[in-house]
């Protein structure tokens, strides 16, 4: 059932006992409200509404101290659904080399193993409405070249699928939860404060207030923080009436460890005439050419170098593609336009639209890099508040020297291996090649991030590792449990959805276990 | 004394060179600031080239 908290005249919560009490309506939160037990009452709040509104975005703001990074508002949605109004719809998961403990990479090694997780994994893909096997849009003569003497990539850890169009929550899920009558979902519900018991070893309540700033206290067995990888360490860093540092906070670990995947622009690459043929037989459609080739560094390759891995991504040009005669028109037009700065202006003028000239080469390359765990890059607060008195975000996302060290050895490799199988040749920007040029002031402007926000109430073995158990129970409380990718120990290169999804179904699992006790 | 025609020689055969003088020299500023793992490979201006791609 579905309510709106701002239409309510009477406190509903009075009377109500709940079970479980979800906060966070998107990816995780309604996942985790679908797959625990039915007979179990649950309450999800939502702090926003069915659809973006100002208001509640608004809330989102915070500022930005790091590396470049979009204003905090813009890359997550707050209302029903979340994030998944706003993702691309790729999946995988995490690779079996993910959670294993590295000697080069400090902080690395998760509390949990893939088989963890891959029980879960039919039941991820049904819900992110991928097919049962692993679509493969790749263009085979081309990943085939690519494949060809290899030592230092690997296709093959690149099994992707395709949530298309991207599986929105709120549309596949809203009937659902009007239905189901044990989940009260309250829309416009924005926690404001979490009470402990004097031990502060139990939640004991949390307050809630919708806009019109009417507050309420509710109580349940079990607390599920599902508010994302900002918002997550936000709250709990915001909650420090009884716990100085905040709640799960007594090693400094929350907020810590901010990780987004690093995209990066690498050059561009000439191809030989029968690799042109490859893709003159290949029909352009939603997913070309975008997802022509991704490249990974192979185990033997990391180890050696002592790099995470990344995404080598080889992109080649529209126009390389067979096109329908409409698209090479209008491909001639734009390539006339390019070659003046006044034919551009004119079919800039003409059309009103911002032309984007294809370069001169046959395609570009860039990477979507791991992030390695970093302690300094963090989220911490602000002195500005928000609407309900919570302190703001500031982001201060960094990165470290095996970030740079794992970019600059895929690319290179990359373009050597190129050259090597002679399908191609490729070109470096200045920086990847010239160690005088710093990162800091070259790489710095070409690198962005992902909108993937992750370990900032990361997984650990101890309390002194991590802010979550390996079941994602809040060490030291016994009854707060938190879901989404803040509980990730490192990244991986996989976009990070479906780890999500999986462990949400996992954390589902564990609950419906210790309350049928 | 050289005449006009060894100047104008001279100047060909100068401005042929030119343009490999001046790739060596990148050459060999990009081969101070990384080493190939490929001994057969060089790096031309950010491109990365076969050797035999010079000839």
């Amino acid at each position: 059932m579905i309510f709106d908290l701002n239409t309510i005249n009477k406190n509903p919560f009075e009377t109500q006992q709940y079970d479980i009490c979800i906060i966070g309506g998107g990816v995780a939160g309604i996942t985790l409200a679908l797959y625990l037990d039915p007979k179990f009452n649950i309450l999800l709040l939502e702090g926003g509404g069915l659809e973006y509104s100002q208001e509640s975005q608004e809330l989102y703001e915070g500022k930005n101290i790091g590396w470049n990074y979009p204003p905090l508002d813009v890359w997550r949605m707050r209302c029903l659904g979340g994030s998944s109004h706003l993702w691309g719809g790729w999946c995988a998961p995490l690779n079996e080399f993910e959670f294993e403990k590295k000697s080069y990479i400090k902080y690395s090694g998760w509390p949990i193993k893939k088989s963890d997780l891959d029980p879960f994994e039919k039941e991820a893909k049904s819900i992110l409405d991928l097919p049962e096997k692993t679509q493969v849009r790749f263009i085979k003569g081309w990943t085939d070249k690519l494949e060809t003497k290899n030592e230092d990539f690997d296709s093959d850890t690149f099994k992707f699928s395709f949530s298309y169009p991207p599986t929105n929550f709120k549309n596949k899920y809203l009937t659902k939860l009007k239905e189901q009558s044990n989940i009260h979902c309250y829309l416009n519900a924005n926690l404001t404060d979490m009470v402990l018991n004097d031990e502060h070893s139990t939640v004991n309540k949390v307050e809630i207030k919708n806009y019109l700033d009417n507050s309420f206290y509710i109580s349940a067995k079990q607390y599920i923080l599902a508010t994302g990888g900002m918002e997550n360490p936000r709250l709990l860093l915001n909650f420090n009436k009884q716990m100085k540092k905040g709640i799960g906070n007594d090693n400094d670990l929350v907020g810590r460890f901010f990780s987004d995947h690093i995209r990066i622009p690498a050059g561009d690459f000439i191809v030989k005439d029968d690799i042109k043929e490859i893709f003159e037989n290949e029909t352009e459609s939603e997913f070309y050419p975008f997802t022509t080739s991704h490249e990974v560094p192979t185990k033997k390759l990391q180890k050696e170098e002592k790099i995470l891995p990344a995404a080598v991504l080889i992109s080649p040009n529209k126009k390389l593609f067979n096109r329908t005669w409409s698209k090479k028109f209008k491909q001639q037009i734009k390539e006339l336009a390019c070659t003046t700065e006044w034919s551009y202006d004119l079919l800039k003028k003409v059309t009103d639209k911002n032309i984007i000239c294809d370069n001169e080469y046959d395609g570009k390359f860039g990477l979507d890099s791991s992030h390695t765990p970093n302690p300094l890059s963090r989220i911490t607060l602000g002195q500005n508040i928000d609407k309900f008195g919570l302190k703001r975000i500031i982001l201060d996302w960094r990165m470290s020297e095996t970030d740079v060290k794992t970019i600059k050895v895929c690319a290179i490799r990359m373009a050597e291996r190129f050259a090597t199988i002679d399908i191609g040749r490729m070109k470096l920007k200045k920086w990847y090649l010239n160690n005088s040029l710093k990162f800091e002031k070259q790489g710095r402007v070409l690198a962005e991030g992902a909108a993937h926000h992750m370990g900032t109430t990361r997984m650990g073995h101890s309390p002194e590792t991590g802010v979550v158990d390996k079941y994602q129970k809040v060490f030291n409380i016994d009854n707060l449990y938190i879901a989404g990718s803040s509980v990730f120990v490192t990244t991986g290169y996989e976009n990070p959805t479906f780890t999500i999804v999986q462990m949400t179904l996992r954390l589902a699992d564990h609950l419906n276990k210790i309350l049928q006790k | 004394m050289k005449t006009k025609r060894d100047f104008l020689k001279l100047l060909t055969k100068t401005l042929i060179l030119f343009p490999f003088i001046s790739v060596n020299i990148k050459a060999t500023e990009e081969k101070k600031n990384y080493k190939l793992s490929n001994n057969e490979l060089c790096i031309i201006n950010g491109w990365i080239l076969k050797k035999e791609d010079l000839v």
